[in-house]
């Protein structure tokens, strides 16, 4: 594949394709399950302070990469690295108190906690991370103040006493977010954040999201929404068959044959 | 062709021949089970075993069965009519057969013993009970018919009803409390009395215990005896070999449960749900098949006898002979009830001990913790917590409680051996957790003194209790899934109970 060769071969250490300082580096990434490749040799980085968008047609190995990194399967060759901190042996549970913070496409609210009672909770990461810092703390009032403006800052406010049970997938979506954000991240993963809103909602939230980053989080997100994801994202990664075809920044990404192709439909000789 | 009532519910025309073919399949089932266990009875005959045959019981056993089923066919129907009179006519039969002596004397008695279908009263009682419910539920099917409640309705009501009770609890809990503390200067308070009482107290603890485990943390846990057995072998061990006093003693076998708690949670603690229940209940087993074993250490099928009492805080005795007497010291008249009470006050306060931490644990991030673990482990580590050794804490803690009671058994005792620790008090204490409703304190009361208290003053019912139990059992299943007092409150609100009207589900 020549236009991989071409998307690999000018992908200097520094600075990266796109522009700006790598926070998560993902070298010579390989998955496999069984017998099936799901990625293979994959590399791409995400930068400080901008929006890195992985996409690529189902199938792509797009929730693979995503979970490698964030450590919910274990990678068979290559490395994960988080601003120099190898993240490979780490658990996710060890990976989020380093940093990730990481949102699920299929949304997992706490369904018996309030919606203030789940960001609260993810709040008090530090708190509950081990089991001696979490019987010895009581007071949650600064836990409690950080997530009442978290979930201002994503526009669920009003919910923040509803349970997540009667909520529309819109406010889910955007609690599972605002989980995520209580962490304080350095890096936010965002798993098709979009996915399953209508578009005027995804817009909403893809604003949000650009927002989110302004204020200074780097954020990694899959999507499949093509048109919100060109729209907010200042890098591009794509992914086709378990490879990465290009990478960098959106319009040039954009343009190149092999996206096209991949995106567009090609011929059967070039597939085999 | 339906009708339909003012309330909504639709009255089909009624299927005979599938409530026959139901009755019919209820009746082959029932005959299956009981033609084995009800038909033969072995009886002592001269040299040997001889089998008597029970086969008109058998009978009796089935055509109950069948007609039960058709009632409770016709009540789903809708249809309580018939039910209304039959049911009453049985319960009226039933009660006949089994006042007749008292009523009418004991000519009547056994001029009609033959056509009585049970000798023994205890099936006749049972028999009774049940057409009584089924009774009370066609009078609630019939007032169905015309009140507007459905089934969800209901739900919601006794869902109400617990929460009530709950809010009540902050006014019971201290009220029982009191109860508990005069009790043993009331009146009635006899020896056997404040027996039940300490046994009660016990399994209240040992469910408190496991409420953690089971109610807060989410994890099934069917060895829990296990732990209290180690809590009672390290205290019984502690005090015999080394003669230390039963306030030294204590702090240690707790922490010897609680250690044995963090090292067997530490591999079955990936399990999730049935695994982790089945594995839990393995080693349940292996600490009683070790215990039996260990001859050398822990003194087998003998058991350790000899473990002392425990004294008044290390400054008085309670015997009656004794340089520094209890009663010598507070100048009282020497009873052997005065021990009991000690004990009684003892456990008291070790159960309150570990009510008080419980309340407090709930509001503190590691219960938030195993709350969320309970619901959902993926999105836990997305949060950073490590589900491992959280887990291993509502483990750990859940051990140690335990620990303190195994303690309190064997000083209470004077003697253990492994058969104290069998399969059952695990199912037994679970049970109480299960039956008060998962994470409620209140209800483990109200299950302990249901299941360990009302056992023990029906001791006649002895062989029939652990059939009473399961019935109790699966009746909660039925109506309560999950747990008489099971109103799942947040545990901590943010503001204040009033909140905001939404919240309010």
């Amino acid at each position: 594949m020549s236009a991989q060769a071409a998307a690999t071969g000018d992908m200097p250490q520094s600075p990266i394709p796109g522009g700006g300082v790598p926070i998560i580096t993902v070298d010579h990434l390989t998955m496999r399950f069984g017998g099936l490749v799901a990625i293979d040799d994959v590399s791409f980085q995400a930068a400080t302070g901008r929006i890195t968008a992985i996409i690529g047609p189902n199938g792509a190995g797009k929730t693979t990469a995503f979970k490698a990194v964030t450590g919910q399967i274990k990678n068979h060759a290559g490395s994960v690295v988080l601003q120099g901190q190898s993240l490979d042996r780490l658990s996710t549970a060890a990976r989020v108190r380093a940093g990730l913070a990481l949102s699920h496409q299929i949304v997992r609210p706490f369904r018996d906690m309030t919606v203030l009672a789940n960001v609260t909770l993810a709040g008090g990461s530090a708190k509950t991370a081990g089991p001696w810092s979490a019987l010895f703390h009581r007071d949650r009032r600064p836990e409690e103040a950080k997530a009442v403006g978290i979930l201002a800052r994503l526009g669920i406010a009003d919910a923040a006493q509803a349970l997540p049970g009667s909520l529309p997938l819109g406010y889910l979506k955007r609690l599972e977010m605002a989980r995520a954000l209580a962490l304080e991240p350095t890096v936010l993963l965002l798993d098709e954040p979009l996915a399953g809103l209508n578009h005027l909602e995804a817009a909403a939230l893809a604003d949000t999201i650009a927002a989110i980053n302004r204020e200074g989080t780097a954020i990694v997100l899959i999507e499949h929404n093509l048109g919100e994801v060109l729209r907010v994202c200042q890098r591009l990664v794509v992914l086709d068959a378990g490879r990465v075809i290009a990478e960098g920044a959106p319009d040039r990404v954009m343009a190149e044959a092999a996206v096209q192709q991949a995106y567009l439909g090609r011929r059967e000789a070039s597939h085999a | 062709m339906t009708a339909t009532t003012a309330s909504g519910i639709t009255v089909r025309p009624l299927d005979v021949g599938a409530m026959v073919k139901e009755a019919g399949i209820t009746a082959l089932v029932i005959f299956a089970l009981s033609a084995a266990l009800v038909g033969f009875e072995t009886t002592d005959i001269p040299g040997g075993i001889g089998i008597n045959t029970r086969f008109d019981d058998v009978a009796v056993v089935v055509i109950l069965g069948f007609v039960g089923r058709i009632a409770l066919v016709l009540l789903r129907q809708h249809r309580p009519g018939p039910v209304l009179i039959g049911a009453p006519l049985m319960a009226v039969a039933m009660l006949l057969m089994l006042l007749a002596e008292p009523l009418f004397g004991p000519e009547t008695a056994v001029a009609i013993a033959p056509f009585v279908p049970f000798q023994d009263p205890v099936v006749l009682w049972g028999l009774l009970i049940v057409t009584v419910i089924i009774l009370v539920r066609a009078v609630l099917s019939r007032r169905h018919l015309d009140s507007e409640e459905t089934a969800e309705a209901r739900e919601v009501r006794m869902d109400s009803i617990a929460a009530q009770v709950q809010r009540a609890a902050r006014f019971l809990g201290p009220l029982l409390l009191v109860l508990a503390v005069i009790f043993p200067f009331m009146p009635m308070a006899n020896r056997q009395m404040l027996d039940i009482g300490i046994l009660v107290i016990t399994y209240i603890m040992l469910g408190w215990g496991l409420n953690i485990v089971v109610g807060l943390a989410g994890l099934l846990d069917l060895g829990y005896v296990a732990f209290y057995a180690v809590g009672a072998y390290s205290f019984a061990l502690l005090a015999t070999y080394f003669d230390y006093s039963f306030w030294i003693c204590l702090p240690f076998a707790g922490l010897m449960a609680a250690l044995a708690g963090v090292i067997l949670g530490f591999p079955v603690l990936r399990l999730r749900g049935d695994y982790l229940a089945i594995v839990t209940l393995g080693f349940g087993e292996m600490i009683r098949v070790i215990l039996l074993n260990w001859y050398e250490f822990t003194g087998g099928p003998d058991g350790l006898s000899g473990i002392p009492r425990p004294s008044f805080f290390g400054i008085a005795e309670f015997s009656r002979r004794s340089e520094n007497s209890f009663h010598g010291m507070f100048g009282l008249e020497y009873s052997s009830l005065q021990r009991i009470i000690f004990l009684y006050y003892l456990i008291l306060a070790m159960a309150m001990v570990v009510n008080l931490f419980t309340m407090r644990i709930r509001k503190l991030p590691i219960s938030r913790a195993w709350e969320a673990l309970r619901e959902d482990e993926t999105a836990c580590r997305s949060l950073g917590i490590n589900p491992r050794n959280t887990k291993l804490t509502a483990f750990g803690i859940g051990a140690m409680f335990a620990g303190f009671a195994g303690s309190f058994f064997a000083t209470r005792q004077g003697f253990i051996s492994p058969e104290s620790f069998t399969f059952i008090e695990s199912a037994v204490i679970l049970a109480i957790v299960v039956l008060g409703g998962f994470g409620s304190q209140i209800g483990v009361v109200v299950a302990a003194a249901l299941l360990i208290g009302l056992p023990e003053f029906f001791r006649e019912l002895q062989q029939y209790r652990m059939l009473a139990f399961g019935m109790a059992m699966v009746l909660i299943m039925l109506w309560r899934p999950a747990g008489l007092l099971a109103h799942r409150e947040p545990t901590i609100r943010l503001f204040g109970r009033g909140g905001r009207a939404e919240a309010e589900s």
